[in-house]
């Protein structure tokens, strides 16, 4: 290969990757703001080679479960004097700005709440959309004359919430239960929130056998801001036919959020038996 | 007893000759080594020359005089539920100033005894930076940690 | 040496061993070094959809399993579900033409593959995905463009836009 042939392709390698990734590094990924301080901010950090365009807006939305078990976000335009809605009242500055690489950006949260609201927590959901630069468009511009190109941007979606005066949090379990599909123990359950604020932490279930082996088990963080329906899934081996118990356990425990943030509660447990034919 | 007043007067000297000297010496933490919000995986670096967020001591002592400075410094910065998160300290991440500037330091290794003067007021400075280097899978919290520095002087 | 004398040389030996003592002492002072550790999420288109050359009159399709297809990455907190949707255009555009982009196919998974996860009709009907043990999640997406006769040359462009919510 000659050397003039080889320096436009190793010029064209690098153009391709060094505008691969789009997309800013969001933390924290749940935001707290205390009546007393009334403000918060959030990192933006791009750890790409070009700039990050990031547009910032608030809305209200609480997460719920559809008929099938999962988790989804339910999204309110228009919410009522009764909705705890913070998006009126949270605001974001600045609301436009480009995060250069390698850079960390920060976003102010300003909360200006109304003078009479009454003790408790309200939420609302911080929208971060970010859009990199053009997507290098490839082809052979001679012969096919046509070129085409795909921008791509992200929207990340997380939570805030402005604590005033006593909040609480607990939940109760109630209608648990389980099953063997295949190769997967399936467990459904209703979570209904307690107090007045969302609880926030980890739930824990297992299937454990009559000498008290751990069969199947899954963990994963829950937000339950009403009430939730959850559907979780786990991997089970085979299993001799008898009697299980299914234990389920929610607790406030939350590696990913700073313990200050987290309204402790008492853990949370049920258990019913599950047996296999 | 009539020697006594002159021995009691050569006593309550001794003091009286040291402050002439200059003033007792004092080394005061001013400003903590912020590393503020720290994401996962994401190394944090703090410069030395950094007004907000580095640390900063303040010596004072006798005019002019020359004092032996030395950090204890630590390895990790504690966190929630015993986590830890390691923080690294550079051969160029303290800096001495006698005007007791930011902007006019020399710099030294933290690690490292350093002999510095104080100036004509006895007063001088230290400055600190270091890098905090979180792992990928650092849990969230409030990390701390605590650096000391020792000034040893030579009246 | 009278009483007198040796008094007042213990005195000055006093001073001297006082002075000395302060020469073995250093001082100190302590200052804290503070951290907050704040767990992110990062979603990040991670490559472009690449369709490379494009012929009038020739429709040309990206599969999800195609080097060219676009990728989209997750990374956040371990066997956290987050609901996804996608804004999709329907044309892409060079000035006043357009050139059809349709249908679109998706492969989610929690590892950078297209095996051992599973297809989804990329749409903005928001749908559930749960982020893997180790706390990530990846979106291929595919397309095809149909590209009439007429069309004029040019770049053709557009945008698609994935939302995560957390």
């Amino acid at each position: 290969m000659s050397r003039g042939l080889l320096v436009p392709l190793v010029l064209l390698t690098v153009a391709a990757a060094t505008l691969a990734a789009q997309g800013v590094v969001i933390a924290p990924h749940a935001v707290y703001i205390d009546a007393r301080v009334r403000s918060a901010s959030v990192l933006l950090y791009n750890p790409n080679p070009e700039p990050a365009e990031v547009t910032i807006s608030t809305f209200f939305g609480y997460p719920v479960t559809d008929s099938l078990g999962r988790i989804v976000l339910r999204t309110v335009d228009r919410p009522d004097s009764t909705a705890p809605s913070a998006a009126g009242w949270i605001q974001a500055f600045p609301r436009r700005l480009t995060v250069v690489p390698l850079e960390r950006q920060t976003i102010r949260l300003l909360a200006t709440p109304p003078p009479s609201l009454p003790d408790g927590e309200y939420w609302a959901r911080l929208v971060i959309a970010a859009k990199g630069g053009q997507v290098p468009i490839t082809g052979v511009t001679d012969t096919a004359k046509v070129k085409v190109g795909l921008t791509l941007e992200v929207r990340t979606i997380i939570g805030m919430a402005y604590r005033k005066g006593a909040v609480h949090t607990g939940v109760a379990i109630s209608r648990l239960r389980g099953a063997v599909v295949g190769d997967s123990l399936e467990v459904w359950s209703r979570i209904e929130r307690q107090g007045n604020a969302a609880y926030v932490g980890t739930i824990h279930g297992s299937l454990v056998d009559s000498a008290g082996r751990v069969r199947a088990e899954f963990r994963a963080p829950i937000g339950v801001y009403y009430m939730l329906e959850p559907r979780y899934a786990a991997a089970v081996g085979a299993l001799a036919p008898g009697r299980y118990w299914l234990k389920l356990e929610l607790t406030t425990e939350r590696e990913d959020l700073a313990p200050e943030v987290i309204l402790p509660s008492a853990a949370v447990r049920d258990s019913v038996e599950l047996r296999i034919p | 007893m009539r020697f006594r007043p002159l021995s009691l007067a050569l006593v309550l000297l001794g003091p009286a000759s040291l402050a002439a000297q200059g003033k007792p010496i004092t080394v005061q933490g001013v400003r903590s080594l912020t590393f503020g919000a720290v994401l996962p995986g994401v190394p944090r670096v703090i410069s030395r020359t950094d007004p907000v967020n580095s640390g900063q001591y303040d010596i004072t002592g006798a005019n002019n005089n020359q004092v032996q400075l030395s950090f204890t410094l630590p390895n990790v910065m504690n966190g929630p539920a015993g986590a830890t998160m390691p923080i690294v300290f550079g051969g160029n991440d303290a800096g001495y100033s006698q005007s007791q500037a930011i902007g006019s330091q020399v710099a030294f290794d933290p690690k490292q005894s350093f002999l510095a003067t104080l100036n004509k007021n006895g007063r001088g400075s230290v400055f600190v930076g270091a890098t905090a280097r979180p792992t990928p899978t650092q849990r969230a919290g409030s990390y701390t940690a605590t650096l000391t520095l020792t000034v040893a002087y030579f009246p | 040496m009278n009483t007198a004398s040796k008094l007042t040389l213990a005195a000055l030996a006093l001073v001297v061993a006082g002075a000395t003592t302060a020469q073995a002492q250093g001082v100190n002072g302590s200052i804290t070094a503070t951290a907050s550790v704040q767990a992110p999420i990062t979603v990040s288109g991670t490559r472009g959809l690449d369709f490379g050359n494009v012929f009038p009159g020739i429709s040309k399709t990206i599969a999800v399993g195609d080097p060219g297809a676009g990728l989209f990455s997750v990374t956040g907190q371990a066997s956290t579900q987050i609901t996804y949707a996608f804004t999709l255009p329907g044309n892409l555009t060079f000035g006043l033409n357009n050139l059809p982009i349709s249908p679109w196919t998706g492969y989610v998974n929690t590892t950078n593959s297209t095996s051992g996860g599973s297809t989804f009709p990329p749409s903005a009907v928001a749908a559930n995905a749960t982020l893997s043990g180790s706390g990530a999640l990846f979106f291929f997406v595919g397309a095809t463009v149909s590209p009439p006769n007429n069309l004029p040359a040019g770049s053709y462009t557009g945008t698609v836009t994935l939302t995560v919510s957390y």
